[in-house]
């Protein structure tokens, strides 16, 4: 489904020039749950954004299905954007000053969902996470995991087909980050493609697929240690045997 | 539309902590806008007064242009009158002699002449027409649309309005209500600069016992109904002035407007040049003051296209917000322009009504256009410079 071929991303120009990504080759099927790994500042979140289109890589190619979305105007890509990606940020990206309800609305709103519509389907999120009762609240009066788990509802509140989540489990304790990552099998289960970034070998443990970045550089780690639901799986390949 | 719709109503909250003093900031530029075009327009006012009342083919319109200087000649008033009225008798039906665009008022005296306190009469239909005084009932100079406006204006000019000039119009005030008694020059003040004082030489005072007799006024026309007379008409008057001694120089209207424009805008160049300026100022502030705003909020405009905005739903929202915002300051600012008007004399009122009409309509509202294009194509083309990661970042 996804194909991305040596892909680069420079940030900045001349002496702050930083190469964010340097020759990434990566396939994600489609209906896979990938995990993506790697120190601080090793590149993820920059690799997540360029998945996501929220920016553009520097050089090489990304295609979706058969979209070459490297070549998209902006326009289109905007669309596609729209219509695909349910995205969490690493940072959340939440506006202080709506509610969790707004918040999760705002996506839907966007594809002209109407609003009777968007009720029931934000209801039926905000029950998943266990945040019904936060939806009238302003964002800015919310916990850190109460943020996540809002950023994460409206990622998911459309039915987009990837869902790219940016430590979606960083701000919140075990057992809660267990259970967004069972949310996140389930959705996978539905068929949707998820692709989650963590530090926490525990959260990748829910994936099927794991890579690990370094410097920008995929890295195959032919036995990587990672707990999958208590039990401890080696990784060969990238892939759990 | 409805999404539009949405992102607009959202932008104007969140944006409420920066929308009001965004507002106020955009109102005080639009102010300082009317307010210079309302200084500018004032002092080219008559010529837009003749522009707009002068429905005669120009070349049957004469004015007469006065050459005759001086200052001490108090019998220039009654011997124009003389020469009118001869011009007006070789030429009965030819001719029609009228002050009806005459931006001059004269002095009345009063029935009495002990009871001090002067009133001002005009001498002029259209311009009282357009003050929107009903001149019907007031007595006419026969073959001349002069009418002369007593007491009713009485109190519309307040004490101290009556000694100062506004607006490209002079009122002339006589200092001593004498009947022929002669002005005395210090009073009169010019249009331009209420510090200068008017020459007297153009007012006369008569007697007001006879009704009929004219009050000079120094602008009169002299249209020409039976074009084939012009040219006696031309040499009749070149006699009587040898015959009276008043050295008048008929020039068709046209070449007078265009002295007048000349005129007018030699004298309002400065005022011009402010407005030029503040015009220039109001749209540069205005779209940066826009354009700092949408630096402000460049998060949020990241999180909108994050979530599924498009840059098009994302451009017509700032567009929309952007109108909403210029238009309501520039009401804002135009109401505020009109209450200052409250408690003015109501001539001066109608003037500055009706400048304000023709300014908001060619200058303000263009200019307000012209700010919201600038500041719609300006954000938008900030945005879709930028990806939504790195608006997001902030
Ligand atoms: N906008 C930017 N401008 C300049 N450099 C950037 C920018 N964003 C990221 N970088 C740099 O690119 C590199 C990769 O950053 P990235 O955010 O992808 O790391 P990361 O793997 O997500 O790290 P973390 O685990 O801490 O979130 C880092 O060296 C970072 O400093
Ligand atoms: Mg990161």
């Amino acid at each position: 489904m996804i194909r991305l071929e040596n892909i680069c991303k420079i940030y900045g120009t001349g002496e702050g020039r930083v190469k964010a990504l340097n020759g990434i080759d990566l396939t994600i099927e489609k209906g896979d749950m990938l995990s993506v790994m790697g120190t601080s500042g090793s590149g993820k979140s920059t690799l997540l954004n360029i998945l996501g289109c929220m920016d553009r890589a520097t050089s090489g190619d990304y295609y979706y299905d058969d979209v070459h979305v490297s070549a998209l105007s902006a326009a289109k890509l905007d669309l596609f954007r729209k219509q695909k990606i349910g995205f969490v940020f690493q940072d959340f990206a939440l506006l202080p000053n709506y509610t969790v309800y707004e918040s999760i609305e705002m996506p839907l709103i966007a594809q002209n969902i109407p609003g009777r519509k968007r009720r029931k389907t934000i209801e039926r999120v905000v029950e998943r996470l266990g945040i019904t009762n936060l939806m009238d609240k302003k964002i800015s009066t919310l916990s850190g995991g109460q943020k996540q788990r809002c950023a994460i509802g409206r990622a998911v509140a459309k039915d987009s087909e990837l869902i790219l989540a940016d430590e979606p489990t960083g701000a919140l304790d075990s057992k809660n980050g267990e259970e967004i990552m069972k949310l996140f099998c389930e959705l996978n289960e539905e068929g949707r493609t998820v692709v989650v970034i963590t530090h926490d070998t525990g959260i990748a443990g829910y994936c099927k697929r794991h890579v690990r970045i370094e410097d920008g550089v995929m890295v195959t780690h032919d036995q990587e240690v990672v707990v999958e639901r208590d039990r401890i799986v080696t990784v060969k390949d990238g892939r759990i045997s | 539309m409805k999404k539009i719709m949405h992102l607009l109503t959202e932008m104007i909250l969140l944006k409420l902590k920066t929308f009001i003093p965004l507002l106020i900031m955009s109102w005080i530029v639009f102010v300082i806008v009317i307010m210079a075009g309302e200084v500018f327009l004032s002092g080219i006012y008559r010529v837009m007064v003749i522009r707009d009342t002068i429905d005669i083919p120009d070349e049957r319109v004469y004015y007469l242009k006065n050459t005759y200087m001086s200052e001490s000649d108090w019998d220039f008033g009654p011997r124009s009158n003389e020469l009118l009225k001869e011009l007006e008798e070789t030429f009965p039906d030819e001719i029609e002699i009228a002050a009806a665009y005459s931006m001059r008022g004269v002095i009345k005296l009063p029935a009495e002449p002990q009871s001090r306190g002067p009133e001002i009469v005009f001498l002029n239909d259209a311009y009282l027409k357009m003050c929107g005084i009903d001149t019907s009932g007031y007595p006419k100079r026969e073959g001349c649309k002069t009418t002369l406006v007593g007491a009713d204006l009485k109190g519309a000019f307040p004490e101290e309005y009556t000694v100062k000039t506004d607006f490209g119009l002079s009122f002339y005030i006589a200092a001593s209500l004498e009947p022929g008694t002669k002005l005395i020059p210090q009073n009169i003040y010019s249009s331009d600069d209420d510090s200068k004082p008017l020459d007297g030489r153009l007012v006369v005072v008569q007697d007001m016992a006879d009704e009929n007799s004219l009050i000079y006024s120094n602008d009169i026309y002299i249209i020409i109904d039976d074009t084939d007379v012009t040219q006696s008409v031309l040499q009749t008057i070149e006699r009587l002035n040898a015959k009276y001694n008043t050295g008048y120089a008929p020039e068709n209207i046209k070449q007078t407007y265009s002295n007048l424009v000349k005129n007018c805008l030699k004298t309002s160049q400065e005022k011009a040049v402010f407005l030029v300026f503040s015009v220039i100022i109001c749209i540069i502030s205005v779209t940066t003051m826009n354009m700092v705003d949408i630096l402000l909020h460049k998060k949020m405009y990241g999180i909108y296209y994050a979530n599924g905005f498009t840059s098009k739903d994302m451009r017509g929202a700032v567009i929309l917000t952007d109108t909403i915002l210029f238009t309501t300051s520039m009401m804002l600012a135009w109401a505020f322009c009109c209450l200052r008007l409250k408690g003015k004399n109501p001539v001066v009122v109608r003037m500055i009504t009706d400048i304000h009409y023709r300014y908001i309509w060619t200058i303000i509202i263009p200019i307000t256009v012209i700010c919201i294009i600038i500041s719609g194509i300006s954000a938008a083309l900030y945005l879709d410079r930028k990806t939504p990661a790195e608006l997001v970042r902030g």
